[in-house]
């Protein structure tokens, strides 16, 4: 099911062009990853979808409709800039916030959210005396309440500490599980990689790739790294090895029982192994490294 | 809507401001109706009661000055600091401002209803008429002020204009209420000379008809047009934030 759909969504700033229309769809269950560089707009998408901003052409439906107003009862937003007030406690803003939302959860749900993303212990401070980290979690908070369908964060975990951050990302990983929707923003790419389901990378306003890791990794990676874990070899060998291999790879290296062999194609793998095994080198392992986020998101 | 109704209702009365603003109100009005009592020629009051005069010059004097200068922050601020998003993500965007209005007028509602049974509690009489009169009244002064705190952005700018405006308005107010509506002037100079300099004629019966206190000279339903008035200021505040980037 569809949760998200978004056409040709676009936002100008005076007459500057800052998103050049988007179009893509975010389906139920999903952690959708949505990274770029800084500026690239994607702060400024999540505001059209969240109803922050309104969108200068396009639009976008979530759980089918246009009008945002309908849905904002479903959905959880961290936006990437927003202030608290500053006199009131974690546990003060939620108790607002969800009358805001119309909800009325009881005190116990509300320590719970807080606890959930690790702000236990600071339930009754104020604000103000909360640090940078302490926010963003509070950020995370108050879009869990009412437990929403769908969850928009814009960057959640960054400037969080490793720990906090596996934190958030757990809690990410199980709202999915529950069928819950999110489409995050992040900068993390090993997070991303991690635990977002597709990815869309945006660049100067556009989506340039788009798909599962692994539809992202099959169509940009042209070249291949494939690692062959092999006996103990002499010296002579991997000189004669590098030879024999130098028609079919890119380049070869040799460190301690494994070779590295770059190749264009992953069709070239066997007849590698074929050429080694003509050689009688003893091959314990072949795998396949497949090209990492940050590789696809540098190209 | 009623969690931002009753929040900037109960941090208005929480606040030391508004108890002063009603301890002015209700001081000053029995100071000067003291010193309208003493007067030789109580006749020329009629049979006006001298709290009812001196809390209606009251409200008219000080109800924009301490509307604007308790409230001019209250959309503003928020969009300043960017709390605005977390309300604005949670309800639409309507109750956001329908809430505000509601909970500063609630407040309003409240100081005029607390000064007037004091008030009647020793006039021994209460006045319904002037009640509901004032009441039509701070419904503009909280459209005026909501209009306000979303033209100027900045907190800072309203504050200072809210003040300059608490001022000017009633003087003003005073001035225009004073000018007799000139009818053939008002017909007959537009369609012969539309030229900008004459059209400046025009401007104190704008202000006559557009502020509240031209209205206050009828005894009659005429004096709720400032309430309607002040509903057309949120109603255009609506449709405009309806479209504002956050
Ligand atoms: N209110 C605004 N007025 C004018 N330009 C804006 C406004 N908001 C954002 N921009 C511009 O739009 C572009 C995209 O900004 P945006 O915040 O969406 O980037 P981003 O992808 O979220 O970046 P980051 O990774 O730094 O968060 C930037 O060039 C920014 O300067
Ligand atoms: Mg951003």
């Amino acid at each position: 099911m569809k949760v998200i759909e978004v056409k040709n969504l676009k936002k100008k700033f005076g007459d500057k062009l800052i998103v050049k229309g988007l179009t893509f769809d975010v389906y139920e269950g999903e952690i959708f990853g949505f990274i770029g560089r800084n500026g690239a707009g994607k702060s400024t998408t999540v505001n059209m979808l969240t109803g922050i901003s309104y969108p200068s052409e396009g639009n976008c439906h979530i759980l089918g409709q246009e009008n945002i107003d309908l849905v904002k009862k479903d959905i959880g937003v961290m936006p990437d800039a927003a202030n608290y007030y500053y006199e009131m406690t974690a546990l003060e803003h939620l108790k607002f916030f969800a009358g805001v939302k119309k909800i009325k959860p009881t005190t116990i749900e509300l320590m719970n959210i807080l606890k959930a993303v690790g702000l236990e212990g600071n339930e009754r401070k104020k604000v103000k005396a909360f640090s940078f980290g302490m926010k963003k979690k509070l950020g995370v908070a108050q879009a869990l309440i009412g437990n929403p369908k769908v969850l928009f964060l814009d960057e959640p975990t960054s400037g969080l500490d490793i720990q906090s951050s596996l934190e958030i990302q757990q809690l990410i990983l199980d709202m999915a599980k529950e069928k819950r929707t999110i489409f995050m923003t992040s900068h993390n790419l090993a997070e991303v990689e991690k635990i977002c389901s597709r990815i869309a990378i945006i660049e100067d306003g556009v989506i340039n790739k788009y798909g599962s890791m692994e539809d992202l990794q099959k169509k940009y990676t042209n070249e291949q790294l494939v690692s062959i874990e092999l006996g103990q070899i002499p010296q002579n060998i991997v000189e004669k090895m590098t030879e024999i291999l130098s028609p079919f790879v890119i380049e070869t290296h040799y460190k301690e029982g494994y070779l590295y062999c770059r190749i264009e194609d992953r069709n070239l793998t066997p007849k590698i192994i074929f050429a080694l095994s003509k050689e009688e080198i003893e091959i314990f392992e072949v795998k396949q490294e497949k090209a990492t986020l940050e590789e696809i998101f540098l190209k | 809507m009623y969690t931002l109704m009753w929040r900037e209702f109960f941090s208005l009365l929480k606040s030391f401001k508004s108890i002063a603003v009603v301890a002015f109100f209700i001081l000053v009005t029995f100071i000067i109706s003291r010193f309208l009592g003493k007067l030789p020629y109580q006749f020329a009051l009629g049979n006006t009661s001298p709290f009812l005069l001196s809390i209606r010059f009251l409200v008219g004097a000080f109800g924009f000055l301490f509307g604007l200068a308790l409230s001019h922050d209250i959309l503003n601020r928020e969009m300043e600091s960017q709390t605005i998003r977390y309300l604005v993500t949670k309800t639409p965007r309507i109750n956001l401002i329908a809430g505000k209005s509601l909970g500063i007028y609630l407040f309003w509602i409240f100081s005029v209803t607390v000064s007037f049974i004091i008030i009647s509690y020793y006039a021994k009489s209460f006045f319904l008429f002037s009640y509901i009169q004032l009441l039509s009244f701070m419904a503009y002064v909280v459209g005026f002020t909501i209009m306000l705190s979303f033209f100027i952005k900045k907190t800072t700018y309203s504050m200072f204009i809210s003040v300059i405006l608490g001022i000017l308005i009633p003087a003003l107010g005073a001035y225009v209420t004073a000018i007799k509506i000139d009818w053939d002037t008002l017909i007959f100079t537009l369609p012969v000379n539309n030229e900008t300099g004459n059209l400046l004629v025009f401007i104190p019966y704008f202000l006559k008809f557009i502020l509240p206190y031209y209205y206050f000279s009828f005894d009659s339903a005429l004096s709720l047009i400032p309430f309607f008035l002040g509903v057309l200021f949120i109603i255009l505040v609506i449709i405009l934030f309806k479209r504002s980037d956050l």
